[in-house]
């Protein structure tokens, strides 16, 4: 039976007095899981993933990560939970004065460890996400597809146990869309948690996984 | 043959472990013209209190300054350390305005960094670093631009000015007498590499602890 990663205990969230954004959620992530999160344009899932990321504290109610509330970690201390969840973002967001194989070790350089101890790491990962030959390039240089590749890499590098992903297929082809999904699955297959966040239905049909619908301030769980 | 076959396979070698694995840069990057507008105001900046310094510490040295009344000293030296204070405050205001700006140039870099499970400690040392970088090359090089009119330019138009007032001993300064003032070609730079670090690093740690 595996353990309980990620927990939301009667969370309410609102942008202002007339927006209510969730209302009473509750939801139990266990390790290793994969989920997919799905919901129209607005319906709440970047805000969803901030909240689960810890870069939202909800309006009340609590979030749990491996047990800990995010209410009860100082702010200049999130950064230490920061490190343990990777996020993916839509657009990339990959540092144009960086090349490939830095924005990959970004992760590591801001947790000041020594560029010879993860030299090889990153060369590693970077076959892996089929990038070997724009370890060099800037990301402008870069196709779309190419680039959420390294930017999952980015997310990958320092072995999180939470990867969250805000539609990561939202800006490339469906070759590509197939591609990163493989990389998600074989990722967890490795026993990382991963939430994905997509309004494509189509890739969600090509995986076996939990579905959290965000509809009328609220979630609901579709099975595998 | 073999030799240059040997010399041509290793810069090969090195030039494939470099594209495996490329230097790393900056992090947190700067406008060209922004850090080139900062290094040139506070190199001026530089040169001027230099200048002022050296001319100040050279004209005390001089007999014809023990004869002014002790009024007329203190004027001279409070209305100096008042101009050079004045100038420290500016250099003080230009890396507060700088450090605002790279802030809000870098902003997505640091919303990045921050998510990516940076400290706010780390972002500000790479802020204050890059400032104090500016500082140190611009308070050097106003420094040594200072030195060289000191020796050079200066005598000639003390010269010049003691033709035109008709004084039969000339007041030209020396290389000897201008080696005396060294310290303030290393005290000046000090000061404004202190200044930019301090300025930006209050500046910096203000403007990210309050929105990070």
């Amino acid at each position: 039976m595996a353990d309980t990663l990620l927990s939301l205990e009667n969370v309410y969230h609102r942008y202002s007095i007339s927006r209510d954004i969730f209302n009473n959620i509750n939801l139990n992530i266990k390790e290793g899981d994969f989920y997919f999160i799905t919901g129209s344009s607005g319906a709440g899932k970047t805000t969803f993933l901030k909240l689960l990321s810890s870069s939202l504290r909800p309006t009340s109610g609590n979030v749990l990560f491996s047990g800990v509330n995010f209410n009860n970690i100082p702010q200049n201390k999130l950064y230490l939970t920061k490190r343990k969840i990777g996020f993916v973002f839509q657009d990339f967001r990959l540092l144009p004065h960086l090349t490939t194989y830095e924005n990959v070790a970004l992760p590591l350089k801001v947790q000041n460890k020594k560029e010879k101890n993860y030299k090889k790491d990153v060369i590693e990962l970077l076959n892996w996400v089929n990038l070997e030959h724009c370890t060099h390039s800037y990301p402008n240089y870069l196709s779309g597809g190419e680039q959420q590749r390294a930017a999952i890499a980015r997310a990958v590098i320092s072995s999180p146990k939470l990867i969250l992903a805000d539609e990561p297929t939202g800006n490339v082809d469906n070759e590509n869309s197939k591609k990163i999904l493989n990389l998600f699955s074989e990722m967890n297959k490795l026993g990382t948690t991963i939430i994905l966040a997509t309004h494509d239905e189509n890739l969600i049909s090509h995986k076996r996984a939990n579905v959290i619908e965000i509809e009328n301030n609220g979630i609901r769980i579709r099975g595998k | 043959m073999n030799i240059i076959n040997k010399v041509i396979d290793k810069s090969e070698a090195r030039r494939a472990m470099k594209q495996l694995a490329p230097r790393p840069g900056s992090i947190i990057s700067s406008t060209n013209f922004h850090s080139k507008y900062l290094f040139i105001v506070i190199s001026l900046l530089s040169y001027l209190i230099t200048t002022l310094l050296t001319s100040f510490v050279i004209l005390i040295g001089q007999p014809e300054f023990s004869t002014l009344s002790i009024g007329m000293v203190q004027a001279s030296l409070i209305s100096w350390i008042l101009l050079i204070f004045i100038i420290f405050v500016i250099i003080a205001y230009i890396i507060i305005y700088g450090t605002h700006t790279s802030i809000i140039y870098n902003r997505n870099t640091i919303n990045l960094l921050i998510q990516l499970g940076a400290s706010n400690n780390f972002v500000i040392n790479k802020i204050v670093f890059s400032f104090t970088k500016i500082g140190f090359t611009a308070g050097l090089t106003g420094s040594f631009a200072g030195l060289i009119t000191i020796i050079f330019i200066n005598p000639f138009l003390l010269q010049i000015s003691g033709l035109l007032n008709n004084i039969s001993d000339l007041v030209v300064v020396s290389t000897s007498s201008i080696y005396a003032q060294y310290y303030i070609y290393i005290v000046v730079p000090l000061f404004i590499i202190t200044i930019c670090a301090v300025s930006s690093y209050l500046t910096v740690k203000r403007l990210v602890n309050k929105y990070y």
